[in-house]
């Protein structure tokens, strides 16, 4: 995958990723968290969003609208590399905290899809099943899984 | 100026370890002791207790390759 993304900040254990967006509305720092939320299969969740000042905390509540969606949504896909380099290929849960931002994560790997499908399936739920991503349908959460 | 960008004189805590799989691909990371924990975050222990109940709710119908 050869992206633009920002360089990011790993934790010792590999599972907490930090990185700062740049645009319009400044330098927002931004939190990824895995956390294994399944053991057969063995799946991680992804947690993402802003780090707000003061709390030091992963939040989403706050649409940044820093006009570099494609960029950081690269900068995480990037995260899953160096997280499954450690913890092994498994797959990786995502979805957003709202429908409309769940609608956000399909836009976003809509828009890198063709970089995105050079290094990952992406299975997305829809209709009671994980079907194969699609670029016109609407999911409730996604899977990936590194190829 | 990037942000992670090393300063003259100053001691980073930061080293990049690029880490290797079967397949050749190199993680990007930068490691840093600055880098918090956030495990217990309320927003990522919402998300995972939410994602663990999406699981028990719909289940893993027409996930492929489950042994891989």
């Amino acid at each position: 995958m050869n992206l633009e993304r920002y360089p990011y900040l790993a934790n010792n254990n590999f599972n907490n990723y930090e990185f700062y967006s740049d645009g319009p509305k400044g330098r927002i720092k931004k939190g990824v968290r895995f956390s294994l939320m399944n053991n057969e299969p063995v799946i991680y969740n992804l947690a993402f969003g802003d780090i707000t000042d003061g709390t030091d905390m992963i939040d989403d509540a706050v649409v940044s609208n820093n006009n570099d969606r494609d960029r950081v949504l690269a900068t995480v896909a990037n995260t899953i590399f160096d997280f499954t380099n450690n913890y092994g290929n498994h797959y990786i849960f995502a979805t957003g905290s709202t429908p409309a931002r769940t609608r956000l994560y399909q836009m976003g790997i809509t828009s890198l899809w063709n970089e995105i499908s050079i290094d990952f399936v992406v299975l997305g739920f829809e209709d009671g099943s994980w079907q194969a991503f699609q670029s016109n349908v609407n999911y409730e959460a996604f899977l990936v899984k590194r190829k | 100026m990037s942000n992670f960008e090393i300063k003259k004189g100053v001691i980073m805590p930061a080293v990049k370890k690029a880490t290797v799989n079967e397949k050749g691909y190199y993680g990007n990371a930068i490691v840093s002791d600055k880098v918090k924990d956030h495990g217990n975050d309320p927003f990522v222990v919402k998300k995972l207790e939410e994602a663990k109940a999406f699981l028990r709710k719909n289940g893993l119908n027409g996930l492929p390759d489950l042994k891989k």
